[in-house]
C-alpha cells in the first residue's frame, strides 16, 4: 500500500494483508487445515478403522506400493504379501512373498463406520482385499495399521486444544475482567485463587486431577474429563494478563459514561472493556492451543490419557517408550512428527498473529 | 422542585489529611429549568454533577448534605435503583466524546444501549428510534453515523451523537458536562443553537456544567457561581451576567471577554 492509496482500509484488512505477507505463516494455515480435514474425514480416507487389528502382523514393517513386480513388469499398483518366520530369539521376521500380489483398490469395502454419527457405511477410499494387508507406515504392536491409527489420532490430539481453549478461555476472560474492574478485595481473593493453580506445577497437578476421574468411565468420557482438567489448569495465567489490562481499562472515560448510562457492572465488563483485550486474546488462543495438545500428549503418553483402543498422537507414541521397541520398528516414532508439526505451526501462525495486530510490536515492515 | 442539593460536602479521603473538595453547596433545580454551574477549573463543578449520579472516584466521598432527586434521596438509594436512575431519569453528556464513546463500538450500537437497558422497546424498534433520534440532533443521514466508529466522525458530529444517547430514553434531568468546550467557534455556536432548540421543544431540565459565561448567557435561567468548592454568587442569569456583584465573577467575566 502506498500513501497515495486513497482507498480506507478497516483494522481487519489491515490486519489480514499483513498476514498474508507472511509465506510461513500462510503455509502453517494450509497444513492445520488439511490436518484437520483428513482428521475430520478419517473413517472414508484410511484404509482400516483405529481398532481393526491383526496380531500375526505384529510390528509389521511398511509395505510399500509398488507398480513393477521382481521380472521387471508393470501392474497397477499393489503390494507384496508378507511371510513370518521366526529367528532364535523368537524375534519376527518378515519376508516379501513375491508370488502374492495384492492390488490396490478404490471405494473398497472395509470396516464399517458411521457418516455424522447416523448413516452406517463400509466404503473406504483405498485398501487391499483381505487376506492382504496394507500398511502404509508400519503396524504395531497389535498389528493395527498405524497410518489409519494416526489419521484417527488426530481427531482427539486437535480438537482437545481448541475446545481446551474455548472453554478455558471465557474463564479468564470473566475472572480476569470481574478483578480488573472491581480491584480491592474481589481482586485480591481472585488473583490469590489464580496463584494457587499456577503455584502447583502444572504436570503434577494435571496428574492429581486425573486420578480424581473414576477408572469405569467410558472413553468419551475419559475424553471430555481431560479436557475439562486441561482447562481447569489453564485459565489461571489468562486471567491474570486480562486483569491487568483491565485495570488500566477502567479508567478510561467511555467506562464512566457507561456507568452514567445505568448499565450493570457485567455489562459494562463484557461489553465495553472485554472487546479491547480482543487482539491480545487471539494471538493468546493461538499460542496455548499447543499446550493444551502437549498437555495431552503428556498424559496419555504415560497411560493416563486417552486408552486403548482408540487413538491419540500421545498415546500412540507410548509404545515408544523402550528402546528395544524402537530400535525394531522406528515407524511408532512418527505420531512425534504430527505432533511436532501441528505445534510449530500454531506457534508460527500465533507469532505472525501478533506481527499483524498488535500495534505496539510492529515490525517496521512496509505493507 | 426537581432536583434540590442541600449543603453537599465532598472531602477527598486520605490517611494524612482532608481536603475539602466541595463545601456546602446548596441549590435548586424545578422542571424545565436551566441551571449552570459556573467556575474556573478545580472548583467543584464536575463533581457535583458526578455526585448527583454516585459516580464519584473511591476516593472521593460525601461527608454532608443531601441530594434530592424528584423527592427521592439519592445518597441512600440502593446501587440497583440507582442503575434505573442514570440514563433513564438523569442522563449525562460528557466533554470530549471520543473519550466518552467506547472506540470499539459503533455509534448506533451504543446509543442504542441505552434503549436496550432502559425501555421495553422491541429489537426491531429500537433501530427506528436510533434514526430518529439522531435526526433530531441534527444529523441528517443516521443511517450511514450509526454504523460508523466514533473516529470516523467529526467533532460536531460525535457531540451531536453524544446528545443524542442522553436524550434516547426520555430523562427528566440532563447533566451536561462542558458540551461545548471541546468544539471550535463556529461549531460552539451550532451546538448551542441546537440545544437551545431542544430545550425548547422537548422542554427538558438541564443542569449545565461550563466555566464560559457566554454559553450561560444564552441557555441558561439560572446560574451558581463557585470557586474552589464554595458558592460565590448565585441567581438569576440576567442579574449574574449582566450586573456581577462579586469581584471572582467579574474575573470569569473578564477572562472570557
Amino acid at each position: 500500500m502506498t500513501k497515495n492509496d486513497n482507498k480506507h482500509y478497516s483494522q481487519f484488512q489491515l490486519a489480514l494483508m499483513k498476514f498474508r505477507q507472511n509465506r510461513l505463516a500462510h503455509i502453517s494455515v494450509w497444513i492445520l487445515g488439511l490436518l484437520a480435514g483428513v482428521a475430520i474425514f478419517a473413517d472414508f480416507l484410511t484404509p482400516y478403522s483405529y481398532d481393526n487389528e491383526e496380531r500375526y502382523f505384529s510390528y509389521c514393517q511398511p509395505t510399500p506400493i509398488r507398480l513393477k513386480d521382481e521380472q521387471g513388469k508393470w501392474h497397477r499398483p499393489f503390494v507384496y504379501g508378507l511371510d513370518i518366520s521366526f529367528d532364535q530369539y523368537h524375534k519376527r521376521i518378515y519376508k516379501v512373498e513375491t508370488e502374492t500380489r495384492y492390488p490396490l483398490r478404490f471405494f473398497i469395502k472395509g470396516d464399517k463406520y458411521k457418516i455424522l454419527g447416523l448413516i452406517s457405511c463400509n466404503i473406504r477410499l483405498f485398501g487391499v482385499r483381505p487376506p492382504g494387508r496394507l500398511y502404509l507406515w508400519g503396524a504395531d504392536s497389535r498389528g493395527r495399521d498405524l497410518f489409519s491409527r494416526i489419521i484417527y489420532g488426530g481427531r482427539i490430539s486437535l480438537s482437545i486444544g481448541l475446545i481446551g481453549v474455548m472453554i478455558s478461555f471465557p474463564i479468564g476472560l470473566l475472572v480476569g475482567g470481574i478483578a480488573g474492574y472491581y480491584g480491592g478485595k474481589i481482586d485480591d481473593a481472585l488473583m490469590r485463587l489464580c496463584e494457587m493453580f499456577m503455584l502447583v506445577p502444572g504436570f503434577y497437578l494435571l496428574l492429581v486431577l486425573r486420578s480424581i476421574v473414576p477408572p469405569d468411565f467410558n472413553s468419551f468420557q475419559v475424553y471430555i474429563s481431560i479436557i475439562i482438567i486441561l482447562s481447569f489448569i489453564g485459565w489461571a495465567g489468562q486471567a491474570r494478563v486480562i486483569r491487568g489490562m483491565c485495570l488500566s481499562l477502567r479508567e478510561r472515560e467511555y467506562v464512566l459514561a457507561a456507568r452514567a448510562m445505568g448499565l450493570s457492572d457485567l455489562n459494562i465488563i463484557v461489553k465495553h472493556i472485554l472487546p479491547h483485550t480482543l487482539s491480545y486474546s487471539i494471538i493468546t488462543i493461538m499460542l496455548t492451543i499447543p499446550g493444551y495438545i502437549l498437555a495431552e500428549t503428556g498424559l496419555s503418553l504415560i497411560g493416563l490419557g486417552i486408552q486403548d483402543p482408540y487413538a491419540s498422537w500421545g498415546n500412540l507414541l507410548s509404545e515408544a517408550m523402550s528402546i528395544i521397541q524402537i530400535n525394531f520398528a522406528p515407524w511408532i516414532l512418527l505420531p512425534g512428527l504430527f505432533i511436532l508439526i501441528t505445534v510449530m505451526c500454531f506457534n508460527i501462525i500465533g507469532d505472525a498473529l501478533r506481527d499483524c495486530l498488535d500495534p505496539k510490536c510492529d515490525t517496521g515492515k512496509a505493507i | 422542585m426537581l432536583l434540590q442539593i442541600s449543603n453537599l460536602t465532598v472531602k477527598v479521603a486520605s490517611l494524612q489529611s482532608q481536603k475539602t473538595i466541595v463545601d456546602k453547596v446548596s441549590f435548586s433545580l424545578s422542571s424545565e429549568r436551566v441551571l449552570a454551574l459556573v467556575g474556573g477549573s478545580g472548583s467543584g463543578k464536575t463533581t457535583i454533577g458526578l455526585a448527583i449520579l454516585r459516580l464519584l472516584a473511591p476516593q472521593l466521598t460525601v461527608t454532608f448534605g443531601a441530594i434530592d432527586f424528584n423527592g427521592e434521596n439519592i445518597l441512600s438509594a440502593s446501587p440497583k435503583r440507582m442503575r434505573q436512575l442514570r440514563g433513564k431519569e438523569v442522563a449525562m453528556i460528557f466533554q470530549e466524546p471520543l473519550d466518552a464513546f467506547n472506540p470499539v463500538l459503533p455509534i448506533g450500537f451504543q446509543i442504542e444501549e441505552m434503549l436496550w437497558y432502559h425501555t421495553a422497546l422491541p429489537a426491531e424498534k429500537r433501530k427506528g428510534r436510533v434514526y430518529e433520534l439522531l435526526n433530531t440532533v441534527g444529523i441528517r443521514d443516521p443511517r450511514r453515523v450509526a454504523r460508523d466508529y466514533p473516529h470516523q466522525l467529526s467533532g460536531g458530529m460525535r457531540q451531536r451523537a453524544m446528545i443524542a444517547q442522553a436524550l434516547a430514553a426520555n430523562p427528566k434531568l440532563i447533566i451536561a458536562d462542558e458540551p461545548t468546550s471541546n468544539l471550535d467557534v463556529t461549531l460552539q455556536a451550532r451546538v448551542i443553537e441546537l440545544i437551545k432548540k431542544l430545550i425548547a421543544d422537548l422542554k427538558l431540565s438541564v443542569l449545565l456544567i461550563t466555566h464560559d459565561l457566554g454559553v450561560v448567557d444564552h441557555l441558561a435561567d439560572e446560574v451558581v457561581v463557585l470557586s474552589e468548592g464554595s458558592v460565590v454568587e448565585q441567581g438569576a442569569v440576567r442579574d449574574i451576567v449582566h450586573n456581577p456583584q462579586q469581584d471572582y465573577t467579574r474575573k470569569l467575566m473578564e477572562a472570557l471577554a
